[in-house]
């Protein structure tokens, strides 16, 4: 797996995420026949090939379960991935710190955190 | 784990016929209201590694657009052709790439002719598949072919789902492609490491038994989805 994907794809699926706490309640409003379109709409365009997301999906079950099975044998692309994973919630941690009183992510320079409206600075 | 299928029964105690691996294999198909019976050679483990191989499966991501491509007619056809051995019909023409195509799909279709499902239990499966015709002409339906396998361990699930997630991707998602790697092939693999006894099978011998024996004689598909059920072989989701 191209690292230079992984990485992109590590983003744009953490920027997802983010997106979605929020785009989330209007796609479950949306109907069902127009929410592929709403979901276009409300979170950003991934940019790298869905094989890379898939991998991804593998890499955040792998993490998880190193946390009960701390001996798990990793092969090295994986090891490598876990990496990359990391770099990239690092970044994305940077530019999206968390509220001080829910733990939520915002936007670097929000005044007030969008989950609990709490005043941030 | 992935939703389960409602299990079929098991082996009923007096059924006694057992799947015969190790026999030739007819195939009987209707066309124009002529029946043309295929005689088949065992189908191998190579044979089977081949076909799965030979299963197109990728997504092709194009401006935006994602197109689904899956192929597998032609990896069908090959199998066919290598364990067609005879086909009774005298004046059936020959083409020149062998048997009439569509009669070889069809062939082809019936050797993969394998649904799986859950046992009573987590670690069994139970598999109903076509196997060769009878005297009559009618194809047999064996019900309820039980495998027994060992719980996975972690590293044997992170493996299972390492190989569904080892896939090759190229390109950009502008014009980007991934390449599903094989799924029954790590499934075969992984059953011969977890399998630990079969019902419903047999050999010349008589009834097939002992992990050894299972893991040199029993069919490559019927390994496959077992263990793919086993597993929860579903096909793998973007997120």
């Amino acid at each position: 797996m191209d690292q230079k994907l992984l990485e992109k794809a590590a983003e744009e699926f953490l920027l997802e995420g983010y997106e979605y706490r929020t785009a989330g309640k209007i796609l479950e409003a949306t109907a069902p026949e127009d929410r592929e379109e709403a979901r276009e709409k409300l979170l950003s365009p991934r940019t790298v090939p869905d094989g890379c997301f898939i991998f991804l999906q593998h890499i955040i079950w792998v993490e998880s379960v190193l946390e009960i099975v701390p001996s798990l044998s990793l092969a090295a692309a994986e090891v490598e991935a876990i990496l990359i994973l990391r770099r990239a919630r690092k970044r994305f941690q940077h530019t999206h710190p968390g509220c001080p009183h829910c733990g939520m992510p915002n936007e670097a320079q929000a005044l007030r955190c969008r989950e609990c409206t709490m005043e941030i600075s | 784990m992935t939703a389960r299928k409602t299990a079929p029964k098991a082996v009923e105690p007096e059924q006694i016929t057992l799947l015969p691996l190790d026999q030739p294999r007819s195939i009987v198909l209707m066309q124009s209201a002529r029946k043309y019976i295929y005689t088949l050679r065992r189908v191998l483990t190579a044979d089977w590694e081949k076909y799965f191989v030979g299963i197109v499966n990728q997504v092709r991501n194009l401006d935006g657009m994602r197109e689904q491509i899956f192929e597998s007619e032609s990896a069908l056809l090959e199998l066919a052709d290598a364990v067609i051995a005879s086909v009774q019909v005298p004046t059936l023409p020959i083409h020149e790439n062998g048997y009439p195509l569509n009669q070889r799909l069809a062939v082809g279709q019936a050797l993969c002719s394998v649904s799986a499902a859950m046992g009573d239990d987590d670690t069994t499966v139970l598999l109903n598949a076509c196997w060769s015709a009878d005297a009559e002409g009618k194809m047999q339906l064996f019900k309820g072919l039980v495998h027994r396998f060992n719980q996975p361990t972690i590293d044997q699930v992170k493996r299972w789902n390492y190989e569904l997630a080892r896939v090759r991707v190229r390109g950009t998602s502008k014009d980007g492609l991934t390449t599903f790697p094989s799924r029954q092939l790590a499934a075969m693999r992984i059953y011969d490491e977890l399998i630990v006894s079969v019902e419903g099978y047999g050999l010349t011998a008589g009834m097939l038994t002992g992990v050894e024996a299972i893991r040199r004689e029993m069919d490559g598909l019927h390994k496959a989805e077992a263990a793919m059920q086993l597993l929860g072989g579903s096909e793998v989701t973007i997120l």
